[in-house]
């Protein structure tokens, strides 16, 4: 049983005030109440003012003591008290968001599917990008490169020459260290097992550029690069478990196809030499991973020739700025000439725009466009991001607007900003979280896919996963979305009388939200067209690339590389052989129609490296510049393999016996050399004017796209393994790319027997990177796939977006205009005059997007222009095209609202306003 | 006044507690149930009854409210919450386990075995 209580008095929540005012109250009552009592048993007033005192303790000791704790308390409850106020919102906000299950799914996929876009789209940039190579104080590294404006090429850039190696490491100022390094294939051959092993031949100062460490052993030393020194390798780790099982191979010693080297180390694992700009083009740029190093022992004395193969890298001085070096370099660069007379004459720095840049190695390595890229296609999923967030703010408005009155009555009832803030925002951050969760999943799922359809040579691509970066701007992005959503209901000021008249519903909104709210739909056609735009210029480039004739024929062709050992085979009177039986015994495999192999694969790797051409008897006059051509080795038969059509005759196996100097040039070099004249019977040759060897031009290959397919037609010359500069000339010969026609059977299926064929000639012989000619063409054209799926799959998220947008906009305008509507119904208005009514507002809009959107389609193409082959910025067609799709989608969007506002029954409306 | 006594150190809230089981009262209104019930045997200092109170209060042992005495003065009244009552139960069991375990050693004759 509960004792009656007494009378409540009126009472308000704590404050530091209260608290000490009705702690004065209660002690007060304490004391008066006491002193009444003593003076009703008897005492005077003073006696019994003493005697409560004494009774009484300390007063204000007291009084302190027990402030200390009503404030403690106050602080307890405040705080269990906001945590509940949160809990209870979000339970609230939970059952909210569950009874309109229809704005909780549109909502959901709409955010999940921007956030997870942008996190996916950020995690490859990331990866890619913005962060930095994988080796110790890589702000610090630099490449040096020679950049050169080829004659009827255009600008390449070329490697560091030999001589170049020495100036520049020997007179800077400003470097740190600096070494020189090129990638080879040694045939390794311990156990009697071939296998062609990644070799990189590096002056030792590399290993100090990169601050490279020893696993075991020791690292190469400036002793063991002096020419003539032993010789000796270093094995990367990975080299040494796949090969030997991870046992201790210091010591013990490599046989390879260049001789026996003795192993002196093994490097640190994950370590890859960065492949830049044009020596990236057969390892994949995100470095090379190299097996065997070995010491390039390059000999200071010379000679030195005009070759340029070596990839120069350095780190800086500390505090040495990139603009520093590129100065100091320049300087040394500038006395080439003087220094180097018999490599570097006047006449070919200036006719060749010849000069040397120094760059960071970052910036070298992932090339001008790839970041280009890549920020634009962030760019494009932050515009989804906004359609996005566009969407749902509208959605939520007009979710609000429904829930108006709710909110008045909470605010009339003196719920604070921060309490209707917590309201708000217990919701939209529940919604914004759940999104980001399942962003992550779409980002996740996402990138698997896309890792299937990427170029391989866009660097580091494979290392792109989620992580704790990418999961925080997940969480940021919706963290932000979720604040701004929640904020966004805030700008309502003061208390909502309107709503709270009982009753009074559907008035139309005032003009200031229906303002926001068109503008959120324009806002999203508008990124929609511009996405559209860009995907639809892609879309184009990519059939322009496919209806590229490369000028000969890709399908039923096998390719793979043969490597022959330079032990075995170090003269071409050993590797020719080779090649012409091998190809005599591959012409007789069931399946195959005609065999040849060429130093360079096209589309693949022609146009890599160039070499200078001459014409006999017509020396090059002042106006006219060197050409300089790719000049593969071509066995017969491959011209016929490949189907490319020969003007004249190609060169037989019995050109090659006799010795011939028979060639091939291409249509575009003979055009250039001998403009107007029939080419064949013309001699060309590439040791100069004054020179006695001149190849004879026995046919004239079509134009052929080998470098490119949205490159110039090749100017290249089709050597004939004659090797007339004597037998130890092997020319490219002991690294021929194969290429096998079928008489249509599926190419790879022909491996075994081939894999057979060359095991009967040799057991050091292996086949490699086995290919199709149909893959070998989708490669180089990857980048421009790559970048056009993207861009089409964010264009058709934002189209999709888009047009829930619309129709959700113009669903409540339709809401909000029944009576209206119901008027206009009453007075006779037909139904098609009311579809038309609803459309045209809707088409307002449209054309409002559209107009901006075309001004981003303009401004977002020029970004493009670099990444579009055969079609205008300003293509008419897409622009057309985009236009008429937006429209369409618009119009579409649009039309069940208004059907739905014809079936407004007129009476019901009225009433109802 | 020979006979007061001084409180026990622990048993102050022991005592408010159960005093208020009785039902809502003012801090004056305790005192005086105390002083009534003992006989006004316990010696306590009127006005650290307050931090003793406002401290069960801040544990939820008990509320308070404003309210009105019979002559109509406004006065702080404490009633013991269903927390507070659970607390009563057990520190009335602790009690009586104590006072009974000082009892028995009090009451010994020492003959108990020596530990070993």
């Amino acid at each position: 049983m509960r004792a009656p209580g007494p009378r409540r008095a009126f009472s308000l929540p704590p404050s530091r005030d209260r608290i000490e005012s009705e702690l004065d109250d209660e002690f007060r009552f304490h004391i008066e109440e006491r002193i009444e009592q003593f003076m009703a048993d008897g005492m005077t007033r003073v006696q019994a003012e003493r005697e409560v005192a004494r009774r009484f303790g300390d007063y204000e000791s007291l009084r302190s003591l027990t402030k200390q704790i009503d404030e403690d308390t106050m602080f307890i409850r405040r705080r269990s008290d906001r945590l509940r106020d949160v809990v209870r919102e979000m339970k609230l906000a939970l059952r909210s968001l569950w009874r309109s299950p229809g704005f909780t799914s549109i909502a959901f996929v709409t955010l999940a599917l921007g956030v997870g876009a942008t996190t996916g789209i950020f995690s490859v940039l990331d990866t890619v990008v913005l962060r930095p190579l994988p080796y110790r104080e890589a702000g610090s590294l630099v490449s040096v490169l020679h950049p050169a404006t080829v004659p009827g090429s255009g600008e390449r850039t070329w490697g560091i020459s030999p001589g170049g190696f020495f100036q520049f490491a020997g007179k800077n100022r400003t470097f740190e260290s600096f070494g020189v390094y090129r990638n080879t294939g040694f045939t390794v051959t311990n156990d009697n097992q071939a296998e062609l092993v990644q070799t990189a031949m590096i002056t030792s100062s590399v290993f100090t550029v990169f601050k490279t460490r020893a696993e075991s052993g020791r690292l190469l030393t400036a002793d063991d690069d002096r020419p003539g020194a032993p010789k000796v390798a270093v094995l990367s780790h990975e080299f040494v478990v796949r090969r030997f099982g991870g046992t201790n191979m210091v010591g013990k010693s490599l046989e390879t196809s260049a001789g026996r080297y003795e192993v002196v180390g093994v490097t640190e694992p994950d370590l890859r030499l960065p492949m830049p700009g044009p020596f990236a083009s057969s390892a994949d740029l995100n470095g090379f991973g190299v097996d065997v190093w070995v010491p390039m022992q390059l000999n200071p004395a010379g000679p030195f020739y005009n070759n340029h193969p070596y990839v120069g890298v350095g780190r800086l001085k500390p505090g040495v700025s990139v603009q520093s070096a590129q100065t100091d370099l320049a300087t040394i660069f500038s006395h080439f000439t003087e220094e180097m007379p018999n490599a570097y004459s006047k006449g070919f720095i200036s006719s060749y725009n010849f000069r040397v840049k120094v760059e960071e190695l970052q910036r070298t390595v992932l090339g001008p466009q790839l970041p280009r890229t890549l920020w634009m296609l962030f760019g494009a999923v932050l515009l989804v991001l906004g359609i996005a967030t566009a969407n749902v703010a509208n959605l939520y408005l007009v979710r609000l607007d429904v829930r108006r009155r709710e909110a008045a009555v909470r605010s009339a009832l003196g719920a604070d900003r921060v309490q209707m803030a917590t309201h708000h925002l217990s919701e939209t951050l529940l919604l914004c979280g759940a999104a980001a969760v399942a962003g992550l999943v779409i980002a996740a799922v996402g990138l698997r896919a896309m890792l299937l359809i990427a170029p391989t040579d866009i660097p580091r691509l494979s290392n792109v996963s989620l992580d704790l970066r990418a999961a925080a701007v997940a969480a940021g992005v919706s963290l932000a979305l979720g604040v701004f959503l929640g904020v966004l209901p805030l700008f309502r000021r003061g208390v909502d009388v309107d709503a709270l008249r009982s009753g009074s519903r559907g008035q139309s909104a005032s003009p200031r939200q229906r303002l926001v709210r068109n503008t959120l739909v324009v806002g999203q056609l508008a990124m929609a067209l511009t996405l559209l735009a860009a995907a639809g210029l892609m879309l184009r480039s990519f059939g322009e690339l496919r209806r590229v004739q490369p000028g000969f024929d890709t399908r039923n062709l096998l390719v793979f590389d043969v490597s022959l050992p330079y032990n075995e085979y170090n003269k071409r009177s050993l590797a020719l052989p080779f090649h012409q039986e091998l190809q005599r015994r591959l012409r007789t495999l069931p399946g195959v129609v005609e065999v040849g192999s060429m130093g360079s694969v096209p589309l693949e790797s022609f146009g890599t490296g160039c070499s200078v051409v001459f014409r006999e008897k017509q020396p090059y006059g002042a106006g006219e510049q060197t050409p300089c051509v790719s000049t593969p080795t071509a066995t017969p038969g491959v011209f016929e393999a490949l189907r490319m059509t020969v003007d004249g005759r190609t060169p037989t196996w019995g050109d090659v016996a006799s010795r011939t100097q028979a060639v091939v040039v291409t249509k575009a070099l003979a055009d250039r050399l001998w403009p107007g004249e029939n080419a064949i019977g013309k001699g060309i040759g590439s040791n100069g004017h004054d020179s006695d060897v001149w190849y004879r031009v026995v046919g004239v290959a079509r134009d052929i796209k080998a470098e490119a397919l949205d490159a110039p037609n090749t100017e290249a010359v089709f050597y004939a393994a004659t090797g007339l500069r004597g037998d130890d000339d092997n020319g490219d010969l002991n690294d021929q790319a194969y290429i096998v026609r079928t008489n249509g059977i599926d190419p790879m299926s022909l491996l075994p027997a081939i894999r057979g064929a060359i095991g009967e000639l040799s057991a050091h012989v292996p086949v490699i990177a086995p290919r199709t000619m149909e893959s070998v063409m989708q490669r180089s054209m990857a980048r421009t796939t790559f970048l056009m799926v993207l861009l089409a799959l964010s264009a058709g998220i934002a189209l999709l977006l888009s047009a829930v947008g619309i129709y959700g906009v113009i669903s409540y305008i339709v809401t909000q205009r029944r009576s209206e509507i119901g008027i206009r119904m009453a007075l006779g208005a037909s139904v098609t005059q009311v579809v038309r009514l609803v459309m045209v507002q809707s088409v307002a809009l449209a054309a409002v997007g559209i107009a901006l959107g075309l001004a981003g389609a303009f401004a977002m193409s020029r970004v493009m222009q670099a990444m579009l082959f055969g079609v205008s910025p300003n293509d008419p067609l897409v622009l057309g095209g985009v236009v008429a799709v937006l429209l369409t989608t618009t119009l579409v969007a649009s039309i069940f609202p208004a059907r739905r506002a014809a079936r407004v029954d007129p009476s019901e409306a009225m009433r109802a306003g | 006044m020979t006979d007061e006594l001084e409180l026990v150190r622990g048993t102050f809230d022991l005592i408010l507690l159960k005093t208020l089981s009785w039902g809502p009262m003012h801090g004056l209104g305790v005192l005086r149930w105390i002083e009534h019930t003992t006989g006004q045997r316990l010696q306590i200092e009127e006005g650290a009854l307050y931090p003793a109170l406002h401290r069960l209060e801040q544990k939820k042992w008990l509320s308070a409210t404003w309210g009105y005495t019979e002559n109509n003065r406004k006065a702080k009244y404490y009633r013991l919450t269903a927390l507070g009552r659970r607390q009563l139960v057990n520190e009335v069991s602790r009690w009586t386990r104590y006072t009974q375990a000082v009892g028995m050693i009090l009451a010994a004759d020492g003959a108990a075995p020596e530990p070993v």
